[in-house]
């Protein structure tokens, strides 16, 4: 039997795949290649040129405003006096923070005058120097009430004023017993 | 609609249109190399695998093609290392030549439709007996029908060589039904 395989029609036995197949085959192929690395579409950034006159605008700017931002409200005595009613309100606790000057005067001479008179004459080296620094610091008080060094000195001697103030005269007595008299103030006397 | 082998390759290249140049060359291609796979590896679950590990990998070298050469050749090239990579995986678990050869006729058995001819089942197993060049060369030039120049390309030898192959292939071929179909009928 002579069999010529060019006459025979050209199939393969095998069935066809079914019609899901090549798109489940498309799918898998997608998922491991084009799913797997996602395209990313660069974004093209803008490049400014840098030319010399608007650099050195900006740094003239630059160092302007640091400047200015460093240099603002740097007067030290007003700074200074900020400082201190925020340190003078720890010690002043029953009176408001900020007093008239004239105020503070008046009140500074009745308080040291009412001192020497307790005091008297037990405790007059103590006094009688405070009264005369309350009147010199008084005096310089009315000159400069914006002086803050003057303000502080003034409303130090008050506080002591006031302590004594608080104290019996049995009780100043007990101190003033218990107490050595200062070399420094008799010096100075 | 069908579109031209050069517009796939753009499509390819270009990072915006690759699933849509993917999903084109697939489209066009699928059927005739599926085929073509599948009358190699015979099962149709391992044809499967090869068919998307060839199209995974002309994705990945898309950048080696190059455009002076058809696109399908060059698909068909990477199909076929693919399926013989296979098929070497297969046949190692085999003893002998005879053993795997006997494997892939029992498989075309196996894998035969209900409706197919008996010659044709016969034909398949004949060409399984072929050495792997001729087998390669049959199978194009009998079923797919490309011109020897073509496969001469795909399988990297001369137009000559193609020729021998194919005529002793066809030898071996008709031989070979001669002998056994007409022992069964």
């Amino acid at each position: 039997m002579k069999i010529d395989i060019e006459k025979l029609n050209r199939k393969t036995p095998y069935p066809e795949p079914s019609e899901d197949f090549f798109k489940q085959m498309q799918a898998n192929v997608i998922s491991q290649t084009v799913g797997k690395n996602p395209v990313v579409v660069k974004k093209e950034t803008k490049v400014f040129a840098l030319d010399f006159k608007w650099m050195a605008a900006a740094a003239v700017i630059l160092i302007g405003g640091i400047t200015a931002f460093l240099g603002f409200n740097n007067d030290p005595e007003v700074s200074m006096a900020k400082q201190s009613v925020i340190v003078d309100s720890v010690y002043k606790v029953d009176q408001p923070i900020q007093e008239n000057a004239t105020n503070l005067m008046a009140e500074n001479n009745t308080v040291a005058e009412t001192q020497t008179e307790v005091l008297k004459p037990k405790v007059s080296t103590l006094a009688v120097a405070s009264h005369s620094k309350n009147k010199v610091s008084a005096d310089r008080n009315m000159a400069e009430t914006q002086s803050y060094a003057s303000e502080t000195k003034k409303k130090s001697a008050m506080d002591v004023e006031k302590v004594l103030a608080a104290f019996t005269p049995d009780q100043l007595k007990d101190i003033d017993r218990n107490s050595e008299q200062d070399v420094y103030l008799d010096l100075y006397n | 609609m069908k579109l031209k082998d050069e517009e796939i390759v753009n499509l390819l290249t270009a990072p915006q249109t690759v699933e849509k140049g993917l999903r084109a060359m697939m489209d066009a291609y699928q059927s005739r190399l599926y085929w073509h796979i599948r009358r190699l590896i015979v099962d149709h679950d391992g044809a499967q695998d090869v068919l998307q590990d060839t199209f995974i990998k002309a994705y990945q070298n898309i950048h080696q093609f190059k455009s002076d050469s058809k696109l399908y050749t060059w698909l068909y090239r990477i199909a076929t290392n693919e399926a013989l990579q296979a098929l070497n995986k297969m046949n190692r678990m085999k003893k002998t030549d005879e053993d795997a050869e006997y494997h892939m006729q029992n498989l075309v058995a196996d894998n035969a439709g209900q409706d197919a001819e008996e010659i044709q089942v016969f034909l398949q197993k004949a060409i399984q007996t072929l050495p792997e060049k001729q087998k390669l060369v049959f199978n194009m030039r009998y079923y797919d029908d490309l011109p020897y120049e073509e496969i001469s390309k795909i399988l990297d030898m001369s137009v000559g060589t193609c020729k021998t192959n194919y005529h002793y292939a066809k030898d071996k071929v008709e031989s070979y039904i001669k002998d056994n179909y007409s022992q069964e009928f």
